[in-house]
């Protein structure tokens, strides 16, 4: 299989990328940013993408990092699922980040495959991004006019739509750590046990009082299951204020799988994903509580 | 910023199973076929070019990746090894050793991808489980074996700790 | 007996290479200025090639060559059973894929460059994708004799009357999917034209002395202009057995001055190569209050695509294993193979039977649930023992192990039901475990055809000693196995023997690797080249010692007369003493075990000389929630005859379980949709439990050393045993695979509805 013919830039800044990103589009040429490949190479390889520049990033080495900076952490986009997987930091924080990130393809898939690539791939199977945005995640996008800061939900337009520009890069993903309180989990439903893509995944977290026998707060986000992802706010309502009862998560169950279906409309996969969105989250919630 | 915005053809430098190497190429090829076709490392294999079977497993910079994920001027600065690398047949690696003892190929064309990842699952985890060693090689397929004499052997070199290879 | 070699898990031939890398595939083979070839196939499923206009992509940069069908200078048609498939069709496309123009060019970009300056005109045709909808008299007609490629029914004793003497019959309908073979290698082969003109093929195949008829005769040349030499093969399963890349690197090798090079992508081998058979199966099955089978009757309706290639012997196949390893005295089967303009089906591991045993397995366990039999104790009471006869009318006179293998596996039933019942009580709420057992039963060997083997030993001056055979190894073994029978047979050291195999012009025809045949059919013909090898050895030994040959001892490479061990002399010493330079010891070996042409009308007759039996339990986790279905734990029992190697035979049994989960569970090849491995999906090892290997060994006299075959059986019985065991651990029935998520949560959603109702 022939690849199709493009120039190849690296730069070693996120200035230089935006830059030359920036004069590539000016000249109303086709450039895209390459990070781990692992999205990118097949579609060349389909040639469903024929750029005229390929601009790798992954020398840009201040996008590598993962920090803690007071109440928030930090993470570059170039940081690979193995390291999610296998950070401390990440792990003691931000855990269900570091699980989702585990359960990306293969070891070697891992290896390569960044966080950043995940989220402006914009799959709706992606599996960070259902974790990412029950931490209420927040993305910069660094352009040439600077930064721009929004939350994850608002990035995504529909299935491998984002808002972000030709000439802009995807610079840094802020995760405010969540309150010491909350349990979280993550779920992924495949057609095989490793190296699948997601039938559906799911990542809630929350915080269950055990004095007073009610939730306090619940997040959820179901992954492809929906045109863009969103939280499961029709469940997270049902639940907050509520004790842990089989009634009160059948309704929360049930109103996933309804707000799924008013917001992706039927199509030939409702008939399945209807009922387990419902009871997936059912699971989700009772596995998220019996952590204590 | 200048007027051409990036090369059609890049220099690559990288350190393959110990020599260092230098070419040019055209940016619009993989590592796979860098390593086959340039380097003559036969070893690496294409099953798919899409990152699903594993064949073409290398370890560049100490990690497994597939080769036909990576575009070859990534290449350039990186160590990599292939199963050429690893052992021949005066000084087999004791993976190498152990996949004879314990019959773990049939075919072989998932061997040299699946010893790889072997070696760098021992490398991070000396001691794993054998569903850990599923785990590890779960980005390798193999159609012939079902895979247990595969685990098998790599359990038999984790359980004897792995000699110095190479 | 007592063996030195046979029998011992000695270290497979070639293995060294493999773990370094140096073996050489096909596609690692180093051919200067070879050119590259592609292939131009049909963007439609059915319909009439109008107009091939090569004008522009000739012209492009680095084209050297573009061939149509009026290029093939022999017969423009083959198939393996039946000849209905053009390497390059220049009239009719009959699947999204058929080959239409073939491309030689400097580099696979220029050759890319010129399949997309093609111009081919194909006015469509209405087109068929469902075996039933294709027999209906107004469908459109695929090939000019209709769409029925053919039809095989066994008849024997009265059906009707079996089911009259029931007191349970159990009819269902069953149906199995396509599958993909996925071994890791896809197609790929070189091809030159060698000083005398001869065009060599250097190929990944499983069927050397086919491929190479075959390309004679499309090639229109005498057979001496042809060879084929079988590469390191990446895996075949029924999937090389049939040529792909071979006839178009021979046409271009036979005009062309250059050598040619053909890889096909993971997507083009998807597209163009076989399937496996889905089959429809409705199955009658009865039985009497004590636990007797009376009577079984079965439809069978085997969608064969676009084309014939094992169609006819995969019908067949599923016709005559349709009882399971059981007796049954009246029994009624029509099997038949179909075309449609789906991707065409040929072979895959098992020719039909592991689809056939779905439901033979299932209604097994349907009629022990209802008579209260255990499944182990039904199938025992009805399993197949020596004097048995077959529903095509065979006496079982030896190597019925079938009983055996029951047996074995009854002790780990009774573990896994216990470890279902405790894993249930502190398991996660909506799992289920059950277990299921499956058994099955295989003809080694092609159906109701000779299928013989042929084997040479060579001994030369020096004592260098070469077996020949035409044996395509594929990674399952026959290279090891077929050099421990000869060195056993030879008394000599496993590594004292040289090896060349599967080369037309140095090796005679050894039939198919295919039918689980190579270690009893090759094995035997090796077998029989060595005793005759052995005899003119001892003849020379005997003459150097002066005493008759009967009182020789030929052991671990050594002769001696009897009781004078201390005289020994080595295999070396003997040749040294009796041959002169130039001078080689040849033994012929040759076996084609005996069957006979079933009847058209009742199927009778002796298919296969010998059977392999097997019966496996299977512990299942099943996820109601998701409909996840996983296989925590496997036992399988094996009656191979002998164990060549344990290794080797575990190697198989591990291999079928594997890739019977994939076909229970997962597998799914969707024509015109499934384009590579992202969507079709082959078990990793996370899918595959640890399995226990049970081998048994009822010895089949026809048989090297008593060995029949294993590499089939392996996969037969583990779908089923899925299925039932999903049985036991929800009370439901699947009848179909693969039982995937949707179809198991389905089942779940249903079951909900029907509780909230009552
Ligand atoms: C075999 C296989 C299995 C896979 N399994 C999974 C899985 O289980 N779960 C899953 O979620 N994904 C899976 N993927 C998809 C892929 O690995 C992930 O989406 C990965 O995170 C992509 O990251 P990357 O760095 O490789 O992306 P690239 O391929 O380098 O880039 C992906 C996209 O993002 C853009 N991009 C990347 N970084 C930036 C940036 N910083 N700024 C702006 N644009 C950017 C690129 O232009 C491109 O459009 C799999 C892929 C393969 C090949
Ligand atoms: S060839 Fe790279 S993963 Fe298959
Ligand atoms: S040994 Fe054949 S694919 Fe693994």
């Amino acid at each position: 299989m022939s690849y199709p013919k493009f120039r190849y830039a690296v730069p070693k800044t996120v200035r230089d990328a935006v830059e030359i990103l920036h004069a590539a589009t000016e000249k109303g040429e086709k450039a895209i940013v390459l990070a781990g490949g692992t999205d990118l190479m097949v579609q060349l390889r389909e040639k469903s993408l024929v750029p005229d520049l390929v601009v790798d990033i992954s020398r840009v080495t201040s996008l590598t990092k993962i920090e803690r900076m007071g109440n928030e952490i930090r993470i570059g986009p170039l940081v690979t699922h193995s390291m999610l997987a296998s950070s401390d930091l990440i792990r003691e924080y931000v855990g269900v980040l570091s699980e989702a990130a585990r359960t990306v393809g293969s070891p070697q898939i891992r290896n390569l495959g960044t966080l950043g690539g995940n989220i402006v791939n914009a799959s709706p199977a992606a599996d960070t991004i259902p974790a990412l945005v029950i931490l209420d995640a927040q993305l910069i996008l660094t352009g040439p006019k600077g930064d721009r800061t929004l939350p994850i939900t608002d990035f995504f337009e529909g299935p491998y739509e984002t808002v972000i520009e030709a000439d802009e890069l995807l610079t840094g993903v802020i995760v405010p750590l969540p309150p010491p309180s909350g349990r979280a989990i993550f779920l992924k439903l495949a057609r095989r046990k490793a190296l699948a893509i997601a039938r559906m995944n799911l990542a809630c977290m929350l915080y269950y009082n055990r004095q007073k026998e009610v939730f306090e707060w619940v997040r959820l986000c179901v992954g492809s299951s929906t045109p863009r992802p969103v939280r499961m706010t029709e469940a997270e309502k049902i639940l907050e204020g509520q004790p842990f009862t089989d009634v009160v998560l059948q309704k929360a169950g049930q109103a996933a799988a309804e707000q799924m279906v008013a917001l992706s409309g039927l199509r030939s996969s409702t008939a399945y994903k209807k009922p387990v969105v419902g009871d997936l989250v059912i699971r989700a919630v009772k596995l998220a509580v019996e952590k204590g | 910023m200048e007027e051409k915005l990036g090369e059609e053809i890049v220099e690559i430098s990288a350190m393959v199973n110990g020599t260092s190497v230098v070419l040019r190429t055209p940016a619009n090829r993989t590592m796979l076929s860098i390593l086959r076709e340039d380097l003559h490392l036969t070893g690496v294999k294409e099953g798919c070019g899409i990152g699903e079977c594993g064949a073409c497993t290398v370890i560049m910079d100490g990690k497994v990746v597939n080769a036909c994920m990576v575009l070859a001027p990534k290449m350039d600065g990186a160590t990599i090894t292939t199963i050429e690398g690893l052992g021949d047949e005066e000084n087999l690696h004791p993976l190498q050793k152990a996949f004879i003892e314990h019959g773990a190929v049939q075919c072989g064309f998932c061997t040299p991808g699946m010893i790889l990842s072997a070696k760098a699952l021992l490398d991070e985890k000396p001691h794993p489980t054998r569903l850990e060693i599923r785990e590890g090689i779960s980005g390798n397929l193999c159609r012939c074996t079902g895979y247990q004499q595969i685990v098998d052997a790599i359990e038999s070199v984790a359980e004897g700790g792995m000699e110095e290879g190479r | 007996m007592i063996t030195k070699v046979v029998g011992k898990r000695v270290e497979r031939v070639g293995i060294l290479d493999k773990v370094t890398g140096k073996a050489k595939y096909g596609a690692d083979l180093e051919i200067p200025n070879a050119l590259i070839l592609k292939v131009y196939r049909s963007p439609v499923p059915h319909g009439i090639v109008r107009k091939i206009d090569t004008s522009e992509a000739a012209g492009v940069d680095g084209v050297v060559r573009i061939f149509t069908a009026k290029d093939i200078p022999g017969e423009n048609l083959y198939g393996i059973i039946n000849k209905d498939q053009p390497v390059l069709t220049g009239e009719k496309v009959r699947f999204e894929g058929d080959p239409i123009v073939l491309v030689a060019a400097e580099d696979e970009e220029s050759a890319d460059r010129a399949l997309a300056a093609l111009r081919v005109e194909i006015d469509e045709l209405p087109a068929v994708f469902d075996p039933n909808e294709a027999l209906k008299p107004e469908a459109p007609s695929i090939h000019e004799k209709g769409n029925l490629l053919f039809e095989r029914k066994i008849v024997k004793g009265d059906v009707e009357k079996g089911f009259t003497a029931s007191d349970i019959v159990i009819e269902e309908t069953y149906e199995t999917n396509m599958l993909e073979h996925a071994y890791i290698e896809p197609e790929v082969g070189v091809a030159y034209r060698d000083e005398d003109g001869c065009v060599v093929v250097l190929v990944t195949t499983q069927n050397p002395h086919s491929d190479h008829a075959q390309l004679v005769s499309i090639l229109g040349v005498e057979p001496e202009k042809v060879r084929v030499i079988q590469t390191e093969t990446g895996g075949g399963f029924g999937g090389k057995l049939d040529i792909s890349v071979q006839p178009f690197l021979a046409l271009a090798a036979y005009h062309l001055d250059r050598p040619v090079r053909m890889v096909y992508s993971r997507e083009e081998s998807f597209q163009a190569t076989a399937k496996r058979h889905p089959l429809k199966i409705r199955m009658k099955t009865g039985a009497t209050r004590d636990g007797k089978l009376t009577a079984m009757k079965a439809e069978i309706i085997a969608d064969t695509g676009a084309y014939g290639s094992y169609g006819i012997a995969v019908a067949t196949r599923a016709a005559v294993h349709a009882t399971g390893p059981y007796e049954v005295p009246n029994v009624y089967v029509e099997s038949k193979a179909v075309y449609t303009n789906n991707n065409w089906s040929g072979a895959m591991r098992g020719f039909g039977v592991p689809q056939i045993a779905v439901a033979h397995e299932s209604q097994m366990d349907k009629l022990a649930e209802s008579l209260g039999f255990d499944p182990i104790t039904f199938r025992m009471m009805n399993a197949f023992t020596t004097g048995s006869v077959t529903p095509t009318g065979q006496t079982l006179n030896a190597s019925v192990g079938i009983r055996e293998t029951l047996k074995k596996i009854r002790p780990y039933y009774e573990q896994l039901l216990r470890e279902a019942d405790a894993t249930q009580l502190s398991g996660l709420t909506g799992m289920k475990y059950g277990v299921g057992v499956a058994s099955m039963w295989y003809g080694i060997g092609n159906t109701g055809h000779p299928n013989p083997s042929s084997a040479q030993i060579e001994v030369d001056h020096e004592g260098n000693v070469t077996l020949f055979t035409g044996a395509a190894d594929i990674g399952q073994g026959s290279d090891t196995v077929l050099v421990q029978i000869a060195a056993e047979t030879l008394g000599l050291p496993f590594d004292k023997i040289h090896l060349v195999r599967a080369d037309t012009t140095l090796t005679t025809d050894a039939g198919a690797t295919s039918a689980s045949r190579q270690t009893y059919i090759s094995g035997r013909a090796v077998y029989e080249a060595a005793l005759e090898v052995r005899k003119q050895l001892v003849e020379r030994a005997a003459k150097v010692f002066k005493v008759p040959a009967n009182l020789m001892v030929c052991e671990g490479g050594f002769f001696f007369p009897q009781y004078r061990e201390f005289q020994k002399l080595s295999l070396t010493d003997i040749i040294r003493r009796s041959l002169v330079p130039g001078e080689v010891i040849r033994g012929e070996g040759y076996f084609n075990p005996e069957t006979t042409s079933l009847d058209p009308e009742t199927g009778q007759g002796v298919p296969y000389t010998t059977y392999a039996f097997a019966s496996q339990v299977s512990l299942v986790e099943v996820d109601l929630v998701t409909g996840q279905v996983g296989v925590v734990k496997t036992i399988s029992a094996h009656d191979v005859g002998k164990a060549v190697n344990p290794a080797n035979v575990e190697g198989q049994i591990f291999s079928g379980v594997a890739m019977g989960i994939g076909m229970g569970l997962f597998e799914q090849f969707y024509p015109r949709k499934t384009k590579s491995l992202d969507t079709y999906l082959i078990p990793t090892a996370m899918d595959v439990p640890e399995i226990t290997p049970v081998i048994v060994e009822v010895p089949e006299p026809t048989g090297p050393f008593g060995a029949k075959g294993v590499g089939e059986p392996a996969l037969i019985p583990t779908a089923p045993a899925i299925l039932n065991a999903i049985h036991h651990a929800t009370g439901w029935w699947v009848n179909r695979i693969p039982a995937d998520l949707e179809t198991i949560r389905g089942l779940t959603s249903a079951d909900e509805m029907e509780k909230s109702k009552s």
